[in-house]
């Protein structure tokens, strides 16, 4: 091998280019949370919440786990789909909003993907979700709104009414001689209130509803 | 002259830290219903030729009845009703990769290949529980309110809305560690007979993880798997009877040209070794295959509480 030598008390020798230092990526901070599928809000007709005198519906998830309710050794999700729809579930898309409900994050363990209504913060050394409540109602209720979820029937809204009441009922059969459940009745008979006269959020013109 | 204290002797014969000869687990939820009766088992889909089950669920022995005919009337036929569930199988897995040098060479505490091999099955079983609270949360028939803890009247909620859907006993409960707690606060206020019930007190005991006691006769399990559910505002649990839920696992035996291959006796976990000769590393990968659904949406609720 040939040795140049240079000459080191050239003031015009060599010189490097340099750039910018960025942050790599086994330094950029991840999510200390389990690694996830990916999944899908699915909504059922018999699942429905009242919150704050509204009929908004309780949503569930479809997890692309291979393994997990139908879903292939591939994560295809379409065998569980269809069992999904034979079951009255609905599918909600990811793009249903501007942006999509899924965040994905890059986790010490892979891929975490949560709502885009949980945000996850380090506190004390923990990593805890702030969930934003109201985004996520307000979420609901353009489902509804929007016609991708159906308006409640009477008669599913009658049976959660109908359980409600019952509670109120047991609890009233208790609250003279327990503090507790009088407590807790006071809570049902407003929520029952609420019920009675909460509303769905109404269909907006030019879509189906 | 000058004494030879510790100091004198640290870094040369004295080191900093010795290793004790106990391994301390980190905390973690260890709890798993796997093999739990309240399950449906179907077994190993090894050499069965499919990667998925289908489960027959035929309306048979009282599902239908006979009605009253006239003397003579020709009876219209019944079709048998019948409808399926299908176990696909899938892979979940696990891989550790130990240098000969932070293995077996450095190893003076029994951390080497061998010990990661069976802390896979512990790894396995928590896989398992993991999937089952995926599959829990998502029945039709839901019990609790968002945004509120859960207390006694949701878990009566629940127990009703099963008994309503002549569902079978016994009935079992999973819940979230924060539902488990609101529940215990809950039973702690209460008055009347419930107070007096065995039961009650039995479960404001601690006890180890998973389960957690019996309320009402429904065996109640406690697992920080429970999903979340209202975009992180509350916690899915369930209550469910045997028949909701069902499973199928596999086992690729014989593994033909595995090297070195170990099967923990009681769990369908494969855990083989794969040596790199040129990094000088020991791989330890577990592979279990799993199938698990729900089989009768009506036979389970839902228990959405506050998380």
């Amino acid at each position: 091998m040939a040795v140049t030598f240079t000459d080191q008390t050239n003031a015009a020798g060599s010189t490097f280019a340099g750039r910018p230092a960025t942050q790599t990526a086994g330094g950029a901070p991840k999510l200390n949370l389990p690694t996830n599928a990916q999944w899908w809000y699915i909504w059922h007709p018999a699942r429905w919440q009242c919150i704050d005198g509204e009929w908004l519906p309780v949503l569930a998830q479809m997890r692309a786990t291979p393994g997990v309710n139908a879903v292939d050794k591939d994560g295809d999700t379409s065998g569980a789909e269809t069992k999904l729809r034979r079951e009255h579930w609905t599918v909600i898309p990811w793009d249903i909003i501007e942006g999509g409900y899924v965040i994905e994050y890059d986790g010490v363990r892979g891929p975490v993907r949560l709502s885009r209504w949980e945000t996850p913060r380090m506190v004390a050394g923990q990593v805890v979700i702030t969930p934003d409540e109201a985004g996520y109602r307000e979420f609901l209720r353009g489902l509804v709104s929007s016609g991708v979820v159906r308006a409640p029937d009477p008669y599913t809204t009658d049976a959660i009414k109908e359980r409600q009441r019952f509670r109120v009922a047991e609890n009233s059969k208790r609250a003279a001689n327990d503090p507790e459940a009088a407590r807790r009745l006071e809570a049902d008979k407003a929520l029952l209130a609420q019920m009675d006269s909460a509303k769905v959020p109404p269909a907006k013109a030019g879509r189906r509803g | 002259m000058a004494l030879t204290e510790y100091s004198t002797l640290s870094g040369n014969a004295r080191v900093a830290a010795v290793l004790a000869q106990e391994i301390v687990l980190k905390l973690a939820d260890r709890a798993s219903l796997h093999n739990h009766s309240s399950l449906i088992n179907f077994g190993n889909m090894a050499g069965r030729g499919s990667a998925a089950l289908q489960v027959p669920i035929v309306g048979l022995d009282g599902s239908d009845l006979l009605a009253s005919a006239a003397d003579g009337a020709v009876v219209a036929n019944t079709t048998l009703t019948s409808t399926a569930a299908t176990l696909t199988i899938g892979r979940f897995a696990l891989r550790y990769d130990l240098t000969d040098l932070g293995g077996a060479i450095t190893d003076s505490i029994g951390l080497n290949a061998q010990r990661l091999a069976e802390s896979m099955v512990g790894s396995t079983v928590m896989a398992f529980q993991n999937a089952l609270c995926d599959v829990t949360d998502g029945f039709t028939t839901t019990a609790g309110v968002s945004g509120v803890d859960m207390s006694v009247d949701d878990f009566y909620s629940a127990q009703f809305a099963l008994t309503l859907a002549s569902v079978p006993g016994p009935y079992i409960a999973i819940l979230h560690p924060r539902q488990l707690a609101d529940f215990q606060s809950s039973l702690r206020a209460e008055y009347g007979a419930t107070q007096y019930v065995m039961a009650t007190q039995d479960m404001l005991n601690i006890k180890g993880q998973g389960f957690a006691g019996m309320f009402n006769g429904v065996d109640i399990f406690v697992s920080s798997r429970v999903p979340t559910a209202n975009a992180g505002a509350d916690r899915a649990g369930a209550m469910f009877g045997r028949g909701a839920v069902g499973y199928v696992e596999g086992s690729p035996f014989p593994i033909v040209g595995a090297a070195g291959v170990v099967t923990p006796a009681g769990t369908p976990v494969v855990v083989e070794f794969d040596r790199v000769v040129g990094g000088g590393t020991t791989s330890i990968l577990a592979s279990y295959y799993l199938g698990i659904g729900k089989l009768q949406d009506s036979m389970g609720v839902s228990i959405i509480t506050d998380a």
